[in-house]
């Protein structure tokens, strides 16, 4: 090869090398893209939102989708779709006003190029669909139970009238997702291409790993983050691992036992969220258990502030992971006032304890065992097995049962058949907890809803029935709330249930990466990432 | 040969419709409602009327029998039903995971192999060396650690202490690249891989161990053959006719999903699935995974035998003379 070959190509390859590294000069910087990781507790079941039952697929979906309104845990309401709405006077008849444009996400089959805005059509087609059982939609009942009739005004108004005063319609509302006619109408594959009116679209899924979601250009707000990628992740310790790590920057569901792998990490930030209560039962269709005075006996044997020391030792963080539970609602609820109830729950008085039972007619036998009638008070404390800290107390209270003179044994059982037994009431006594919605007291407490997924297998009260009914159709909140603590008295009066403490959740994240969270009431993720309230932002350099 | 292959086949339909009669017969008898766990929760009411709706959909109205022979009928046309939790056809949703559950499958075993052959191959020439000390040790502790516990240590130290490789991740060569599969995949793969490896170890040195006291060994041996032609030529393969029984077994099991390594890992596979449809009491899932997967074993051991007659002559002969 002679020299003008070899500088021929020399030439060449300093061209194509060019070329290929794209030196042209004239290209300008990409802009960095702003990735939100989310680890959710939660597989994704369904792309449907009216086919979802779970949490976790509403973290998705009210990104994607609208709903007439927002709420937290508190029931409180915040604008979504509807800026404003009220309710006439005769407390049936419901106006949402939907003031803003709000246009479908736009780049797919159904809408195209075509700027499309959502209207009050939207939602009627919407609800019409949720409400046609053809359809097994899971809030048909919600709705078929409750809506009379659904008019369009106009374009930017919709008014919904109902069977009776619903005070929880916006509850409900806010657990449906607005879907558009025309796909409603041209049946679209909805599972497959979920198409909305939210901040974020659709981009891909890889099943039961992650989602992606990438920022809709044409929201009214222009999202601050361009792609949110939520990672399904079952083991909560390894989230924690993956939060601490960076892979992560938000964790929907931080178990608190996680603490020491974030400590000295001083960027994350624990954020504590809504309370449950968890408490005992007695199952009042079994014989043992249907005098009152048996069942105060039995609260008076409970030292209830040392089991929930017990299970939640102060570990010196400062972090609140549970309070004392007087009644069912949360303390943070409208109507858990955990003071007032205080007085009418049982103290513990092993002393007042064996008196009630003496006046129910039971006797200590020679081996200290209560028996009446030649029988001995002998039962089982069945707990899902779920849960470490309900596994601990059901042992704490058949301990301090079996200490004054029962035949109490804790008897763990896998969930579904603990739920099982539980609707069927083939239980003596139990350990559940949950229902801190705001219908909570009327699944616990009234008489309609014992069997199908209530933690009540028989207890009914007519004067708590009346009050729970005559609060459900109380428009004005002081008033419904007060309904609401007077059946909660009585409830604890009766002694069937008895609360044992409230518990908080955890979501955890790296608080130098996302910004803006948790400002203006959002509480949780659950709420839009960006809308009126906040629009959630990572700073990219901090990852 | 063929007409062994033929055989084995036949004998594994009745064998299906036992197993698929147990899992019915378990399934049914199994407490918990579909209905409450998949679709009731605390903030949605079904009424009684929904309910009947949903168990005529479900079929669950149906008498056990009349269920199970629609079941039987339906998965001999290739249909499994459809999931009640997610609505979706479980075989397609089998399938979707059946990739990631291959890969660890594959991967864990190859590194499983990758240390349990040479380690039981020492530890069997070298016997009561160091080598073999090592392999009991290794055979020990690898059958007493649990899983759970191991994966988690693995991660800890490799993502959480030393940031070397990702706590959660899922990749594809196609998708992500060779290198990011395998810092995906190396983790869980070597988590499955010890257990294994230690059992295979100890399989490996101790049908070696048999083989290399037996007649023929010696007679090679005093023929003057070289040591490696007696190893690799005489023992080897017949040692490994009980360590194939185990790697079948082991692979069947696998692919049945690695159900808390999955889980520890964020594995898109197949066990993960299956734990969620059980605790779900998704009935055409379970049905359907473990049908899938006992077809997926019943092969594997056909395999394992049909690999026995071409590794030991006397195994073919006497299937030719029955």
């Amino acid at each position: 090869m002679n020299k003008r070959s070899i500088s021929m190509l020399l030439v060449l390859v300093l061209v194509l090398g060019l070329a290929l590294t794209g030196c042209g000069g004239a290209a300008p910087a990409k802009k960095e893209e702003k990735v939100l990781t989310v680890a959710s507790n939660m597989n994704m079941t369904t792309t449907e939102p009216w086919k979802s039952t779970t949490d976790g697929d509403y973290y998705i979906f009210y990104q994607i989708y609208n709903r007439l309104v927002q709420t937290d845990f508190r029931g409180n309401y915040y604008p979504d779709l509807a800026d404003s709405w009220e309710c006439a006077d005769d407390g049936v008849t419901w106006t949402f006003h939907l003031e803003k444009n709000f246009p479908w996400q736009r780049g797919n089959d159904l809408f195209g190029k075509e700027l499309v805005q959502v209207t009050a059509e939207d939602v009627k087609a919407t609800l019409e669909y949720v409400m046609n059982p053809d359809n097994a939609c899971t809030r048909l009942d919600d709705l078929q139970s409750t809506i009379a009739s659904i008019e369009v005004v106009d374009d930017k108004t919709i008014k919904i009238v109902t069977k009776d005063i619903d005070v929880l319609l916006l509850y409900k509302m806010a657990a449906i997702c607005i879907m558009p006619k025309k796909g409603i109408d041209e049946k679209w594959d909805f599972a497959s291409k979920p198409v909305g009116s939210g901040a974020y679209k659709w981009d891909s899924n890889i099943v039961d790993t992650q989602v992606v979601l990438v920022a809709n250009e044409d929201y009214y707000i222009k999202p601050n983050i361009d792609k949110v990628i939520y990672k399904f992740v079952t083991e909560t310790s390894v989230a924690a691992m993956a939060l601490a790590n960076k892979e992560v920057d938000f964790v929907t569901y931080f178990a608190y036992n996680e603490m020491p792998t974030i400590q000295g990490h001083d960027f994350i930030e624990i954020y504590s969220g809504s309370s449950t209560c968890r408490w005992a039962a007695m199952n009042v269709t079994h014989e043992l258990f249907k005098d009152v005075k048996v069942r105060r006996a039995i609260a008076s044997y409970i030292d209830m502030d040392a089991l929930v020391a017990a299970v939640y030792p102060d570990d010196g963080t400062g972090v609140l992971q549970a309070v004392r539970a007087y009644g069912q609602i949360p303390p943070e609820n409208a109507g858990g006032d955990q003071e007032r109830m205080k007085k009418v729950t049982p103290e513990y008085n092993p002393a007042e304890g064996d008196k009630l039972m003496q006046e129910a007619g039971w006797k200590k036998n020679a081996k200290g065992i209560w028996e009446k009638d030649g029988k001995t008070f002998s039962f089982d404390l069945q707990v899902g097995t779920n849960d470490p800290i309900r596994l601990n107390c059901a042992v704490i209270i058949a301990t301090m049962l079996s200490d004054n003179g029962f035949e109490c044994q804790s008897k763990p059982v896998e969930w579904g058949t603990h739920l099982s037994d539980l609707s069927a009431g083939n239980c003596d006594m139990y350990i559940v907890g949950g229902y801190s919605g705001v219908d909570g007291p009327m699944k616990v407490m009234h008489t309609d809803n014992t069997g199908s997924f209530s933690p009540n297998p028989g207890y009914s009260n007519p004067e708590v029935d009346a009050l729970l009914e005559q609060a459900w159709k109380t428009t004005n909140d002081a008033d419904r709330t007060e309904l609401i603590m007077q059946a909660q008295e009585k409830w604890l009066y009766d002694t069937v249930f008895l609360p044992m403490y409230h518990a908080y959740s955890f979501q955890a994240y790296n608080k130098e990466v996302v910004k803006d969270f948790f400002i203006n009431g959002c509480t949780n993720i659950e709420f839009n990432l960006v809308s009126e309230l906040r629009n959630v932002d990572v700073d990219m350099s901090k990852k | 040969m063929w007409a062994y292959i033929v055989k084995r086949l036949l004998q594994a339909i009745p064998t299906l419709l036992i197993i698929s009669f147990l899992i019915f017969s378990l399934l049914y008898i199994t407490p918990g409602d579909p209905i409450d766990l998949i679709l009731s929760t605390e903030n949605l009411k079904i009424s009684p009327e929904t309910r009947a709706a949903i168990e005529h959909e479900w079929g669950l109205d149906r008498p056990f029998l009349e269920r199970y022979f629609s079941f039987v009928f339906n998965a001999m046309r290739g249909n499994l039903g459809k999931s009640y939790q997610t609505g979706q056809d479980v075989f397609q949703e089998v399938m979707a995971r059946m990739p990631a559950t291959l890969k660890l499958t594959v991967i864990s075993m190859l590194i499983a192999l990758l240390i349990s052959l040479p380690l039981g191959m020492l530890a069997a020439l070298r016997h009561n060396s160091f080598w073999d000390s090592l392999a009991t040790v290794l055979a020990t502790v690898g059958v007493a650690m649990p899983k759970f516990w191991f994966g988690l240590m693995l991660i800890i130290l490799f993502s959480f202490k030393l940031g070397w490789l990702p706590s959660i991740a899922y990749a594809t060569i196609r998708d992500d690249g060779f290198l990011k599969f395998l810092r995906a995949i190396i983790l869980p793969a070597s988590s499955l891989a010890l257990g294994m490896a230690a059992t295979q170890t100890r399989m490996i040195r101790s049908s070696m161990l048999e083989v290399l006291g037996q007649d023929y060994v010696r007679y090679a041996r005093s023929k003057g053959l070289k040591e490696k032609f007696v190893i690799w030529g005489h023992a080897f393969k017949n040692a490994m006719i009980p360590v194939i029984t185990i790697v079948g077994g082991e692979i069947g099991g696998l692919l049945g999903g690695a159900v808390v390594t999955e889980q520890i890992f964020s594995w898109p596979g197949v066990g993960r699935l299956a734990v969620n449809s059980i605790s779900k009491r998704d009935y055409p899932m379970i049905q359907g995974i473990t049908l899938l997967l006992c077809t997926v074993y019943l092969f594997i051991n056909i395999l394992v035998d049909i690999s026995y007659a071409l590794i030991d002559p006397r195994i073919r002969f006497v299937s030719r003379k029955q």
